[in-house]
C-alpha cells in the first residue's frame, strides 16, 4: 500500500555534486561515486569507516583517502574537560544537530556553526568530534579539520595522519611530509603511512625521499597489493626516465587490478616515452574504457537521482502526470531495486487516475521481478 | 529575478576572500638563490577606462545549465587604429524571451588613450540568442577583423567587419545554426591558403525541456555535464568567396562528441601550420595536430595531454599555449575545477608532454579556486610568461555545503621566476586582483598603449573587469602586429622567435586561447636588462621565415609579411588596410 508520503525511493548519488577529480579513496575510481543516502548519512554520523562523501576533491588524484573519523580512530585522544553527555543542554542540542543531519543528508552551514560551537565549549569531546570531523569532510573543510586537530591538546598519531591528509588535499604537501615524516619513520612498514608520507613527498618534489620511503615499505605495500603506492612508484621511475622500470611496477599493478586506471595511464606513458606507439595506445585504450564505463554508470546514477528528487516533488505536488512521465523515463535505467521502487508508484499513479487495467499490469510488472532483497 | 535582486546578488558575489589566506595562498617569500622579481600590479581600472558593462545571465530557479557559464570577452583592433577595442558577449533569457532593458553584447571602441566608448549601435551591432562567446579573426582578408559570436541554442553568427560597421553574415557564409550549445570558437588557417577557417567547439546536448534538477548534499546546485553528452565540434572551411562548409568529417574529427569548453590554436609543434588543442569538461582534453593541408590528427593521449597527472579525465575549463620554461617549446595551460590543480603541461622531446603544476609551484593555490580564462603573458617585462587565471564557482550557492568554498572569487596571477616555476603573486598585486567575482572570459592586450599588458574579465552576472597593469617593469619592450599576405592576414598561426634579456623567446599569434575569449592578437615581447629585441624572425604560417633583424624597444611595429617592418603608435591613426 502506497503511504500518503508515496512511495520510498531509494535515491542515490544526492551527495554528487558536478564531481571532479580527486579520488578520496585513492585510486580505485576517478571521481566520486554516487552513493546511497543511507550511506551518507552512515558516514556522517561516523558509525562507519566507509570512504566520505564529498562531492568534488581538492587533490591530486592519487590523493590518499580522507576517510571519517572514528571512535576508534580517536581512542588515544585525551578525554574532553567536560564531556557532552555531562552536559544536558549540550548533550540535547548535539542530538538536534544529528537528527538535522540524518532528516537532510547533509550539515549545513548552521548545523556546522552549532557543531563549533558545542566543540568550543567541549574541546576533545570524542562523539562530538566525530561528529564534526565527518561534516567537515563532507563539506571538503580541510582547513577545518586542521583547525579542529590543532586544537586538540595531545593529538594521536591518527589525529596527525588525518591532518596531513587534510593538508594533501589542500596542497600543502610541505607542511604533510612534515607530519608524516616522523610517524614513518617510526612505522616505516606501515602501508597507509608509506603511501601518504611518499605521496606528499613526491607532490613537494622530493622525489628521492618519495621512492626511499616506498622502497623501504616495499614488501608491506605488494603484499598489501596496494595498488595507489606501486603506481606512485612507477610514476617516479616515469618522471626519471627509467621507462622499464615503469613499465614493469605498472604493469604488475594492471595484472593485479585490470580496472585501475592509473596504472594503465603509466604504463601507457612508459610505453610512448620509448617509442612503442601501438603498446601505448593499447594502454591508453584501457584508461578510456574504464573512464567511459565509469562515465555511463555515473551519469546514470545522477539522471536517476535527479529524477527521483522530481519524482517525489511531483507526487507531493499531486502533479500525477508529471509524476508518470518521470517514472516511464526512470524505468529503462533503473535496476530491480528501484524499479520495484517505480512500479509502486506506478500503481498508486494508475489507480489515483482511474486506469484499474495498467495499474493490474504495473503490479504483475513488479512481480515478475527479482525480489529486491535479491536485486543487485 | 528584478534588477534590484540582480544587483544584490552581485554585490553579494562580490566580496574579499579573506578566508583563502589561509589556504596556504599567502605570497612565498623568495628562496635563497631564488632570482628577485618585480612585485606585479594590477588596479582595476574599470571606470577610469568608462567601461560599466554588465552580464545578464538571466537566473531561473531552474538553475539551467548555460546561465552560469558566459559569457566571454574579446580584445582586438576593430578599426585599425592600432589601440584594442573590446566586444562583450551578453547573454539574456536562457528560454529564449526578451532581453531584460540594458542587456545585449556591447562593442567598446578605445579612444586611443585607453577610454572607452560605447559604440555598439554606430556599429550596427545587434545581439540574438543567448551569448556566450566570442572569436576574432580576419576571415576575408580586408583587412578588418571579424567576430563569430557564439551562443547557446540558435544565435551564433558571423560579424563582417567593414571598417565602420559589423554585417551579421551569417546566412550568407552558409554557416547553418543547429542550436547546439557553442562553447568557444577560433580562427585559423587548417590548409594554408591564405583565408581563415574556423573552429567551432561544442559543449553538451542540453535541452530546457529536459533539463534535469540536480543536488550536492541536498543543496540544489548546477548539474554536472557528466549527465549530458557532447556535441561534436564543427570545422567550417572557408572556401574563399565568403561562404563556409562544414568539413569537421573529412578533416578527421570524426564526429568525436567531447563536452569542450574551451580551444587554444596556435602552431604548436612549430611545423608551420595551426594545431588545436580542446579543453574538455569530464572528457580526455584533445590535441589535433594539423597536417596543413586541412586534415587534423588526434594525439592527446600519445603526446600526454589528455588526461591530468594518474590518468584522470578532468574539468578542463580554459586553454592557453606558451613557452612556459623559455626551452623554445610551446606548452599548455589548463584551468580545472575547484580542487584540481591548474594543468601545465611542459613539452619536452618528441612533443611529449608532462604534467607539472605542482612541480612549478601552482598546484596548491590553483587548487583553492575553480579556474575558467587563461592567459600566459609577460606582466613585467621580464621576458617570461607570467600566468593569469579568472576564476569563480559554478555554483552560486557553494557557500552552503563546501568549506570555504565562494561563488566569486578572486583572479590567481602567477608571476614567472625565469625557469618555468612559478611564485603565486595575486596576494599583494593591487586592487584589481582583490575583486572576487565569478569570473568566467578573460582576455589580454595593451589597453592603454602603454607598452604594458593589460587583461579584461567577463564574470558571469557580474561586470566587466579592466585590470591596468601598473607593474614597475623589468625592461622595455616590443610589440609587434603582424599581417599576412600569402598567409591569412591576421598572421594566425605565426611564430616569433627572438633573443631578449639574454635568452630565445617564442611567442605566437593565437587563433584562440583562454575561455569563450580572444585576446590582442599583437605579439608584446617583454626586453628585461636588453634595450632591443635582437635577431627577430617571423615564421608566418605556410610561408617560411622572415628575418627582421633587431628592433629597438619601447616601439610597436607594424609587420606586413615580406615587407620591413613599420613604427606605429597605436591609437594615433588608422592604419589603411
Amino acid at each position: 500500500m502506497i503511504s500518503a508520503r508515496g512511495p520510498r525511493l531509494p535515491v542515490r548519488g544526492g551527495g554528487r555534486a558536478h564531481g571532479r577529480a580527486g579520488v578520496l579513496g585513492g585510486w580505485d575510481g576517478r571521481r566520486h561515486r554516487p552513493r546511497a543516502a543511507h550511506a551518507l548519512l552512515v558516514a556522517l554520523l561516523g558509525l562507519s569507516a566507509i570512504g566520505c562523501a564529498a562531492s568534488s576533491g581538492s587533490s591530486p588524484p592519487n590523493a590518499p583517502a580522507t576517510a571519517p573519523a572514528t571512535a576508534a580512530a580517536t581512542a588515544s585522544a585525551p578525554p574532553a574537560a567536560q564531556p557532552v553527555s555531562a552536559d544536558p543542554t549540550a548533550a540535547a542540542s548535539l542530538a538536534a544537530v544529528r537528527d538535522a543531519i540524518l532528516a537532510s543528508g547533509t550539515c549545513d552551514t548552521r548545523c556546522l556553526d552549532a557543531l563549533r560551537a558545542l566543540w568550543a565549549a567541549h574541546p576533545g569531546d570524542p562523539d562530538l568530534r566525530v561528529t564534526l570531523t565527518n561534516a567537515l569532510i563532507q563539506r571538503q573543510d580541510w582547513s577545518g579539520i586542521e583547525a579542529v586537530i590543532r586544537s586538540l591538546p595531545n593529538p594521536s598519531d591518527a589525529d596527525r595522519l588525518l591532518m596531513a591528509k587534510a593538508m594533501i588535499k589542500l596542497g600543502r604537501f610541505d607542511d604533510a611530509a612534515a607530519i608524516l615524516q616522523p610517524l614513518v619513520d617510526a612505522r616505516p612498514d606501515d602501508p597507509d603511512l608509506a603511501y601518504n608520507a611518499a605521496f606528499a613527498d613526491y607532490y613537494g618534489n622530493r622525489h628521492d625521499q618519495a621512492s626511499a620511503v616506498l622502497d623501504r615499505a616495499w614488501a608491506a605495500l605488494v603484499a598489501a597489493r596496494d595498488a595507489n603506492a606501486q603506481t606512485l612508484r612507477a610514476m617516479i621511475h616515469l618522471d626519471g626516465g627509467e621507462l622499464d622500470q615503469a613499465a614493469a611496477v605498472a604493469g604488475a599493478v594492471v595484472d593485479q587490478s585490470p580496472e585501475f586506471f592509473p596504472a594503465w595511464d603509466v604504463l601507457g606513458r612508459a610505453r610512448a616515452a620509448a617509442g612503442d606507439e601501438a603498446g601505448a595506445n593499447e594502454a591508453f585504450d584501457r584508461v578510456a574504457a574504464i573512464h567511459a564505463a565509469t562515465s555511463e554508470r555515473d551519469a546514470r546514477q545522477l539522471r536517476l537521482s535527479a529524477q527521483a528528487t522530481a519524482l517525489q516533488a511531483a507526487w507531493r505536488d499531486r502533479d500525477l502526470a508529471g509524476a508518470e512521465r518521470l517514472v516511464d523515463a526512470m524505468l529503462p535505467e533503473a535496476d530491480a531495486a528501484l524499479k520495484h521502487q517505480l512500479y509502486e508508484y506506478a500503481v498508486a499513479i494508475y489507480d489515483a487516475t482511474g486506469r484499474p487495467a495498467e495499474a493490474a499490469a504495473a503490479r504483475d510488472a513488479a512481480a515478475r521481478l527479482p525480489l529486491a532483497e535479491e536485486a543487485p | 529575478m528584478s534588477a534590484a535582486a540582480a544587483a544584490a546578488r552581485r554585490a553579494l558575489f562580490a566580496v574579499a576572500l579573506a578566508p583563502l589566506a589561509g589556504l596556504g595562498c599567502t605570497p612565498r617569500p623568495p628562496a635563497e638563490g631564488e632570482p628577485a622579481t618585480t612585485q606585479l600590479r594590477f588596479v582595476d581600472g574599470t571606470l577610469d577606462a568608462g567601461i560599466a558593462v554588465a552580464h545578464h545571465p538571466g537566473y531561473t530557479q531552474e538553475r539551467y545549465a548555460p546561465e552560469i557559464m558566459g559569457p566571454g570577452v574579446a580584445v582586438f583592433d576593430a578599426n585599425r587604429d592600432g589601440a584594442p577595442d573590446i566586444y562583450a558577449v551578453d547573454s539574456g533569457d536562457v528560454a529564449g524571451g526578451p532581453r531584460p532593458d540594458g542587456a545585449g553584447d556591447v562593442l567598446l571602441i578605445n579612444d586611443g588613450t585607453g577610454r572607452f566608448l560605447d559604440r555598439t549601435a554606430e556599429w550596427g551591432l545587434t545581439s540574438r540568442g543567448y551569448g556566450m562567446g566570442v572569436a576574432a579573426g580576419d576571415y576575408d582578408g580586408d583587412g578588418w577583423t571579424d567576430l563569430f559570436v557564439t551562443t547557446y541554442g540558435p544565435g551564433s553568427r558571423l560579424l563582417r567587419n567593414t571598417g565602420s560597421r559589423f554585417e551579421d553574415v551569417t546566412d550568407q557564409a552558409g554557416i547553418a545554426d543547429d542550436g547546439a550549445w557553442s562553447s568557444s570558437a577560433g580562427f585559423l588557417d587548417i590548409e594554408n591558403d591564405g583565408d581563415l577557417d574556423l573552429w567551432i567547439a561544442r559543449y553538451t546536448a542540453y535541452d530546457l525541456d529536459e533539463a534535469l534538477r540536480c543536488y550536492a548534499n541536498a543543496v540544489h546546485v548546477y548539474c554536472t555535464p557528466e549527465i549530458y553528452v557532447g556535441v561534436p565540434s564543427r570545422l567550417l572551411r572557408n572556401d574563399g568567396d565568403g561562404t563556409f562548409t562544414d568539413i569537421a568529417v573529412e578533416a578527421g574529427l570524426g564526429g568525436v562528441a567531447q563536452r569542450s569548453l574551451a580551444l587554444a590554436i596556435g602552431d604548436i609543434d612549430q611545423d608551420g601550420d595551426a594545431d588545436v588543442y580542446l579543453a574538455n569538461d569530464l572528457d580526455r582534453n584533445e590535441l589535433w595536430l594539423s597536417d596543413g593541408a586541412g586534415g587534423f590528427l588526434e594525439v592527446g593521449r600519445i603526446k600526454g595531454v589528455a588526461f591530468g597527472n594518474g590518468g584522470l579525465e578532468q574539468a578542463g575549463m580554459g586553454a592557453d599555449i606558451g613557452d612556459v620554461d623559455g626551452d623554445g617549446r610551446f606548452d599548455l595551460v589548463v584551468p580545472n575545477f575547484q580542487g584540481e590543480t591548474t594543468n601545465i603541461y611542459r613539452q619536452g622531446d618528441g612533443l611529449l608532454f608532462t604534467e607539472v603544476s605542482d612541480r612549478v609551484g601552482i598546484g596548491a593555490a590553483a587548487r583553492t579556486r575553480l579556474g575558467f580564462g587563461v592567459d600566459l603573458f609577460d606582466a613585467d617585462a621580464d621576458g617570461d610568461e607570467d600566468l593569469l587565471v579568472a576564476n569563480g564557482h559554478l555554483y552560486d550557492n557553494v557557500a552552503s555545503f563546501m568549506g570555504d568554498v565562494t561563488f566569486g572569487q578572486t583572479n590567481s596571477l602567477y608571476q614567472n621566476l625565469g625557469d618555468g616555476t612559478f611564485r603565486y603573486a595575486t596576494v599583494g598585486a593591487g586592487p584589481a586582483l582583490e575583486v572576487a567575482q565569478a569570473s568566467r572570459g578573460l582576455a589580454t592586450g595593451d589597453l592603454d598603449g602603454d607598452g604594458d599588458i593589460d587583461y579584461i574579465v567577463a564574470s558571469n552576472g557580474g561586470t566587466l573587469q579592466l585590470g591596468r597593469n601598473e607593474t614597475e617593469p623589468a625592461g622595455g619592450f616590443v610589440g609587434l602586429w603582424l599581417e599576412g599576405r600569402t598567409a591569412n592576414r591576421s598572421a594566425i598561426g605565426a611564430r616569433v622567435e627572438a633573443r631578449a634579456a639574454g635568452r630565445t623567446v617564442i611567442r605566437h599569434v593565437a587563433g584562440a586561447s583562454s575561455y569563450l575569449s580572444a585576446s590582442d592578437a599583437r605579439v608584446l615581447i617583454g626586453l628585461g636588462d636588453s634595450g632591443d629585441l635582437e635577431e627577430v624572425t617571423v615564421h608566418w604560417p605556410g610561408g617560411g621565415p622572415q628575418p627582421l633583424g633587431d628592433l629597438a624597444g619601447g616601439r610597436w611595429y607594424h609587420v606586413v609579411q615580406g615587407e620591413a617592418p613599420v613604427p606605429f603608435e597605436p591609437g594615433r591613426a588608422t592604419v589603411a588596410p
